[in-house]
């Protein structure tokens, strides 16, 4: 409770209206009496003014399961249409979302004639598989930019029924990268939110009737995390028209050199949920000396006035850090995109 | 066992808490010429002697009579325990005029303890009235501290700042340059700009305030924003005041104000006007930092030369205008200067807080120096320093680098006699024994040349007097963006060669090689084989080369596993 009232305290000072604060516990299934009283407790903690939210797993909601006295504690519920699978196991299948299916879960939300909003995942994570049986799975920090510039990986692309991207790198041969090393047939797999698996939950939400009061996107992404869909990109593949996405962007910062101008280039706002390869195309205004490109990225200077890089398909990175550019004069920078 | 464990985490808390000085060729950056940082001891006259006197209420206590008691409330900091006894205290007529001032300093000192709103007026008249330069002092210490309790921000450095030049002030020079710190550090900043036009009612307030406002530290990192600097408001009150400012400081401040808003042709221009024999340690740098950002190389030499060797300057600044020299003849293409330049500074100075905040940089990780004796010179150019600058100090690692350069390049005999000349005797006998070697030039021969190398690994060709094991980090050529193109082609050929010629093992492996493909499948063959790919395998990945070492690698591993069969 401190730590709403923290929250509150912070709201008034930033002039935010806080109407209500939301629980994200994922609580067993065969816990659900437990986790009522609970609620029971801080219901009545909680300013009167206060709505009190809860997610909920979707397994709560099948036969015999205490999720009645849960939602009567509260205001309002957020089913997760993600993560589905019981915590702590990897699943078979590399997914995250689950397809929103009105049919299937409308009435079942309904029944207990509270406001729900329907959990859309906007997050992705990748998984390395080995070849061999002997090795275990486990997920990695590798991001999609990072293996499709890894030598000898081929490149699969699958959809779920949820509409994620499933992009498979396979080694065709043993290889690495930094200091990681790949047999052949290992496999790095990739779960991606793409623009359709968040339309089509947000276009599904609808179809759930009058409860059902919007949507809750999970989640927005943190500083250097690379496979969570920025604000402006969920906003637009959920057709909210006050967030166009912004355009491509590059950002240019003098290093101050006392005898050459040497200029840090990045760019920012790169389309990260691309189906196909982009290319970026940085035009100089007078021949530079040099060029030296960030260890990592692949931008390379193609001629004395021209850089490019190529972002692979689905690459999750919005910022580019493409180098550092060399000139005797000051010079301009222009960014094209081609795909 | 633990202690074991836990001596290695410390060691590396310790290296990683200190850190090291990797930086290279600093001259190159804009931030190495920004005008010197000023702290309070750039505003202290050298030399001045100070009074050292108690002060008021710290003198004895025992055999004062009332004085005595009054003093030991005041230490015992019973500051109601005292106004009642003065008057009782004043009238004892064996009381000195010194000791009575000091019973009203006493009384005042109170006073100002309890808060009393007469005690700052009462404490300025007391300074002015006071005929004991102990007791003045002291008073105008207070008062500049209630000034300063006050916000009174400008009011209370005036006093400190005059203090600081006072020889009959009882306050010591670290007292006075603490109080200035406290003053100006911290928010003191946003105060004073608030406060600018307070500071030009004299030429030295002036300098002092527009010096302090405009300092930037070295130490700021490069992506952090500058600070804000109200150039306009600051020239404006210069127009305005410039009866009153000395003609030194118009020129010093104007630079000043030029070079750190990024306009070194504006700092040449107000240089061009200045007095002829202006030579002052803060002209001679920004004059030499302005030629140098306008790419007026040459121009730069003479006034940085003359801070150089300048008795105004301190040894910091001196440090900071060598290295500047390097800077200089490195674009001139000068190797022998800049070598003489980097030979001067190639020992870290004694630590001065003061000193060490004033902004420059003077490459104490001998980094340049070493990347200069050891790759960028040539050998024409190191004989040369040895004979033009035959007195400089560190001679003798000069003529070290010189007998590891001659190695390197076969000239054993006279590597040999050089490492003989300073004393270098392990050196100079396994050199011996090289040069014996590659008189043999029969298969045999070589292979045991060959051998020798690879058992002295890091012990021929590698200068062991330089680097402190942090050669790698000063081999960045690679990243350096501040280098036009043909300094960078140059420096990337340079640290290759460096690389290769002193990688004894990887000079092991061409011999073994060679002998491979001219003795071909035979036991002198094979054990050349087997010696080569011993060599490529433990050579260092930090050498480089990986595409060929691997490729040997493989071809030759290929070759024994064939011969070995045959």
């Amino acid at each position: 409770m401190r730590d709403v009232a923290a929250v509150r305290a912070t709201a008034r000072e930033r002039g935010i209206v806080l109407t209500g604060v939301q629980l994200d516990i994922d609580c067993p299934t065969s816990a659900l009496g437990g986790y009522a009283k609970f609620l029971a407790a801080i219901r009545a903690r909680l300013p009167k003014d206060t709505r009190l939210s809860i997610t909920a797993l979707l397994d709560w909601f099948r036969p015999g399961t205490g999720i009645a006295a849960v939602v009567e504690q509260v205001d309002e519920f957020v089913p997760q249409f993600y993560d589905v699978e019981p915590q702590g196991v990897l699943p078979k299948y590399n997914t995250v979302a689950a397809p929103v299916v009105p049919a299937k879960w409308a009435r079942l939300f309904s029944q207990f004639e509270k406001p729900f909003r329907i959990g859309i995942s906007t997050f992705g994570r990748s998984r390395f598989i080995p070849a061999s049986k002997d090795k275990g799975s486990f997920y990695s920090d590798g991001t999609p930019f990072d293996a499709a510039r890894t030598p000898g990986m081929e490149l699969t692309v699958e959809r779920t029924p949820a509409k994620e991207v499933i992009l498979r790198y396979t080694a065709a041969r043993a290889t690495s990268a930094g200091y990681r090393d790949y047999d052949a047939g290992d496999r790095i797999e990739f779960s991606l939110a793409t623009p359709e698996s968040i339309a089509e939950p947000v276009r599904a939400a609808r179809e759930f009737g009058p409860y059902c009061a919007g949507v809750v996107f999970f989640r927005w992404p943190e500083e250097g995390e690379f496979m969570t869909v920025p604000p402006d990109d969920v906003f637009t593949a959920a057709g909210a028209g006050h967030a166009a996405r912004q355009a491509p962007r590059l950002e240019v910062r003098d290093e101050r050199c006392a005898a050459v101008h040497c200029t840090d280039l990045k760019i920012t706002h790169t389309p990260a949920w691309n189906e196909k390869a982009v290319v970026f195309v940085v035009s100089v205004s007078l021949d530079m000396e040099y060029f030296i490109p960030n260890p990592g990225f692949g931008a390379r200077m193609v001629s004395p006035r021209r850089i490019e890089i190529t972002l692979p398909p689905y690459c999750g990175r919005i910022h580019l850090p493409l180098g550092r550019a060399v000139a005797a004069q000051p010079v301009q920078f222009r960014l094209e995109t081609r795909t | 066992m633990r202690r074991f464990l836990v001596l290695p985490f410390l060691l590396a808390g310790i290296v990683w808490a200190c850190g090291f000085d990797a930086t290279l060729r600093e001259y190159l950056r804009i931030s190495f010429w920004r005008p010197f940082v000023k702290t309070p001891e750039s505003f202290r006259p050298a030399g001045l002697k100070r009074l050292v006197e108690p002060f008021a209420g710290m003198g004895p206590t025992v055999g004062a009579g009332a004085l005595g008691r009054l003093r030991r409330h005041y230490r015992l900091r019973e500051y109601d325990a005292i106004p009642p006894l003065v008057a009782g205290v004043r009238a004892d007529a064996r009381l000195t005029p010194m000791e009575r001032e000091e019973v009203e300093l006493l009384e005042l000192k109170c006073a100002m303890w309890r808060e009393d709103p007469a005690a700052k007026a009462r404490m300025k008249e007391f300074a002015r009235k006071s005929k004991f330069p102990v007791y003045a002092s002291e008073a105008r210490g207070w008062l500049a501290r209630m000034h300063y309790r006050d916000g009174e921000q400008s009011a209370a450095g005036k006093i400190y700042l005059a203090e600081l030049k006072r020889p009959d002030t009882n306050l010591s020079e670290s007292v006075l340059t603490d109080s200035l710190r406290i003053v100006y550090g911290f928010n003191g900043r946003d105060t004073l700009i608030a406060q600018l036009e307070d500071y030009f009612d004299t030429s030295e307030h002036a300098e002092f305030a527009v010096q302090m406002v405009t300092n930037v530290s070295r130490r700021q990192p490069a992506d952090a924003p500058p600070p804000s600097i109200p150039y306009e408001r600051i020239q404006q009150l210069m127009e305005k005041s410039r009866p009153v400012l000395r003609s030194p400081a118009v020129v010093n401040l104007g630079m000043r104000l030029a070079l750190q808003a990024g306009n070194p042709q504006g700092a040449l221009r107000i240089a061009s006007r200045a007095p002829p024999a202006m030579d002052d340690p803060d002209f001679l740098w920004m004059l030499g930092a302005s030629r140098f950002l306008v790419k007026d190389y040459a121009g730069a030499a003479a006034p940085l030369t003359k801070l150089a060797n300048s008795r105004k300057a301190n040894g910091y600044q001196r440090a900071g205008a060598r290295y500047g020299l390097c800077g200089v003849y490195m674009k001139l293409g000068d190797r022998v200067r800049q070598l003489h330049w980097a030979l001067s500074i190639s020992d870290p100075l004694p630590w001065s807080p003061a000193e060490d905040e004033t902004g420059v940089y003077f490459s104490w990780s001998g980094f340049d120096f070493g990347l200069l004796l050891d790759a960028e010179a040539s050998i024409e150019d190191l004989e040369k320093l040895l004979a033009e600058y035959p007195g400089s100090e560190k001679i003798a690692l000069v003529r070290y680098s010189l007998a590891v350069r001659l190695a390197r390049r076969e000239r054993y005999e006279e590597a040999g006699a050089m490492f003989a000349s300073i004393g270098a005797k392990l050196r100079a006998n396994r050199i011996g024994q090289l040069a014996a070697l590659a008189r043999d030039a029969s298969p045999e021969g070589r292979f045991a040349m060959a051998k020798y190398l690879d058992e002295n690994q890091e012990r021929l060709f590698f200068n062991d007097r330089l680097w402190n094991g942090l050669q790698t980090y000063a081999l960045m050529g690679e990243s350096d963006a501040r280098l036009t193109r043909q300094e960078r082609v140059t420096l990337l050929a340079a640290e290759r060669q460096l690389r290769d010629e002193q990688e004894e093992r990887w000079r092991a492996y061409q011999i073994y090689h060679q002998l491979v493909r001219e003795q071909g499948n035979t036991p002198l063959g094979r054990r050349a084989a087997e010696r080569a790919i011993s060599c490529l395998r433990r050579i260092s990945a930090r050498f480089g080369r990986a595409a060929e070492v691997r490729a040997a690698d493989i071809e030759l591993t290929r070759w024994l596993r064939t011969a070995r069969i045959v």
